[in-house]
């Protein structure tokens, strides 16, 4: 069975619009904040610190109903994606957190009350596939988009339904595209409020002291294929898992996040002790960070193996989440070199994790990068690279 | 492979809905009274239920009944998939009037992972206690195949062991905007079915078994909505 590869990839945050350039700031550790109150949204009571992209344009259009700044960042990505790669037969995978449902909510509104269904046509999914179409009008497009809902781990999932898919049409010389998007959403930035999960005091994953994450805003694309081509990085394992307990906070033994994580290194048929770098869910809420660091010393050993997260600096992305750190581990492997945590001096015991500035890795065969959302899903992945 | 669905036989308001086979469906009712609501939440397990979708319950019921006749299955590696979404546009309806007029400082936290697409599978995962992934899938085509289909990879890349899919329809003001499976179920009608599949299930012909099993249920609610039934 040949493995999937990562032959194309694309990234947008409050970083900037490309991954080159999401990348840069990653390594340069500067995390760009604003004041939630300067998004033009309706809800009071909303004096916060978000991780947002100040000119994403946040307009609900009601032509095509729905078109909100989740489909521009969607279409961000898409676009910049090397259409050059996307000359095969390809399926869409798509993922969100929220989706639309603010853009649908504020038409709802302006329309007094009025419920009219949208059209088919113009929900997220087909206004995703058309972008292909467009994009790529030259590649067979296997049209029908799949789109995975599973709050902040959406993309991985979405990530999982494509290798899947194309682990079966092996040899077809099929590929598959994996996009996902959330832009900020005054309910989920309400709803993170009220549940008291939002940082105080600046959000600092896998310090002590951290008391909250910061909400942000994003989008990634990856292009996956089982031929040749692409940074030699390939997808060894998948393992996914739901605690099924709290319909919000994670398991705080982390047994079934633990057990996804064996579950991948299984499948990726390697050792604990190969995995060269964690990019972790690492949210900045004591229940998270708490949680994941004792399911990763359980499977790694006291600080085992390096451990990063970007969402001090980028935000919580939300469903992009997951991706976004797919493709930390993948430039990782490439370049040899994790950004940091953040720049504190400080981390829960039991973890190593890359504090103030970037680390060089010794070696890089392969990463892990893992993701978590409400209701308690769980989803690692196990990167191996060939180079 | 079993297809079960929410038995909607109700002669009464005290009369309840019950799980049944679906080719020993004997549905009476498209839309459930707010007595009958009241007892599918109830039936359900969903904690704090009346916070939850009344498509979560609906799901919930359904999944539960199910499983009570899978005596196989290994909730360790069940997977729950549930098809079509915006079953959450109620809860976040609710929850954005309440932000819009007292601010944020006075949401429901307990509603608050209910406004996610995700709520229903992952609130039946809960009540089950399955501990394979838990998502919900729209697509574009047929959904109920197409979830299927998933739920066939999923297994054959032994992501998990078996899969119940879930498809639920909620007659509220909103079910207009609820993207259910594409030409299955009829707006206003209040309805669940859920199928179990796993690996022996996998090969085309059992799928294909599966698939006829569904397609005759959407048909015979169709027909009911229709008054032909």
């Amino acid at each position: 069975m040949n493995p999937v590869r990562i032959i194309g990839r694309e990234a947008a945050c409050n970083l900037g619009w490309n991954w080159d350039d999401v990348w840069a700031g990653l390594l340069r550790g500067e995390a760009r904040v604003a004041s939630f109150c300067s998004v033009q949204q309706p809800i009071s009571g909303l004096d916060l610190q978000v991780a947002m992209i100040p000119d994403l344009d946040r307009e609900v259009l009601d032509d095509p109903p729905g078109a909100g700044a989740t489909f521009r960042l969607t279409r961000a990505v898409l676009r910049s994606l090397e259409s050059g790669t996307i000359a095969t037969k390809t399926r869409l995978f798509g993922a969100s957190n929220h989706g639309e449902s603010d853009a649908l909510i504020e038409l709802v509104r302006a329309a007094g009350g009025a419920i009219n269904r949208p059209r088919a046509d113009t929900l997220l999914p087909a206004m995703a596939s058309d972008l292909v179409r467009i994009h790529a009008p030259e590649a067979m497009y296997l049209g029908g988009s799949i789109w995975a809902y599973s709050a902040c781990s959406s993309s991985l999932h979405a990530l999982a339904l494509a290798v899947a898919s194309l682990t079966e049409t092996q040899g077809s010389e099929e590929t598959a595209l994996v996009v996902a998007a959330d832009a900020l959403s005054p309910l989920a930035v309400a709803g993170f409020y009220r549940a008291g999960a939002i940082a105080q005091r600046g959000c600092a994953p896998f310090d002590p002291v951290s008391d909250g994450l910061l909400i942000g805003e994003g989008a990634g694309a990856i292009h996956l294929g089982s031929g040749t081509g692409g940074s030699g990085v390939t997808i060894a394992g998948i393992g996914m898992t739901c605690d099924a307990g709290h319909p919000t906070l994670p398991d705080p033994e982390a047994t079934q996040l633990e057990r996804a994580i064996r579950k991948a290194l299984t499948r990726a048929n390697i050792d604990a002790s190969e995995v060269d770098l964690v990019v972790a869910h690492g949210t900045g809420t004591a229940a998270n960070d708490r949680a994941e660091a004792k399911a990763l010393e359980r499977v790694f050993g006291p600080g085992g193996v390096p451990v990063t997260s970007i969402k001090g600096i980028v935000g919580h992305c939300m469903g992009a989440a997951g991706l976004l750190n797919l493709l930390v581990a993948e430039r990782a492997l490439f370049e040899g070199v994790a950004p940091a945590t953040s720049p504190s001096r400080n981390a829960l015991p039991g973890v190593d994790v890359v504090l103030m500035s970037p680390r060089r890795l010794e070696l890089r065969r392969s990463a892990l990068a893992l993701a978590a959302g409400f209701g308690g899903n769980n989803v690692a992945v196990v990167l191996k690279n060939a180079n | 492979m079993s297809l079960f669905a929410l038995d909607l036989d109700l002669a009464s308001d005290t009369a309840r809905p019950t799980i049944a086979p679906a080719n020993q469906l004997k549905l009476a009712v498209k839309r459930l009274s707010p007595t009958h609501r009241e007892i599918i939440r109830e039936l359900s397990g969903v904690p704090r239920a009346r916070h939850a979708s009344f498509a979560s319950c609906l799901g919930a019921a359904a999944v539960r009944g199910l499983l009570q006749q899978q005596a196989q299955a290994n909730l360790d590696d069940l997977a729950i998939i549930v098809v079509g979404w915006r079953h959450h546009i109620p809860i976040s309806w609710g929850f954005t009037e309440r932000a819009l007029t007292y601010g944020a400082g006075l949401v429901n936290p307990v509603q608050f992972p209910h406004i996610l697409p995700s709520a229903v599978s992952t609130t039946i995962a809960a009540v089950v206690g399955s501990h394979g992934p838990a998502l919900g899938v729209d697509l574009e085509f047929p959904a109920f195949r197409g979830g299927l289909d998933l739920a066939k990879q999923l297994i054959a890349t032994e992501i998990c062991q078996s899969a119940a899919i879930v498809s639920v329809s909620d007659a509220s003001v909103f079910s207009e905007w609820a993207q259910t499976d594409s030409q299955s179920w009829p707006a206003h009608f209040d309805g669940a079915f859920a199928l179990f599949v796993d690996a022996h299930c996998r090969s085309s012909e059992s799928l294909n078994v599966s698939a006829n099993a569904v397609d005759r249920l959407l048909n015979f609610y169709g027909r009911l909505y229709d008054g032909s039934a």
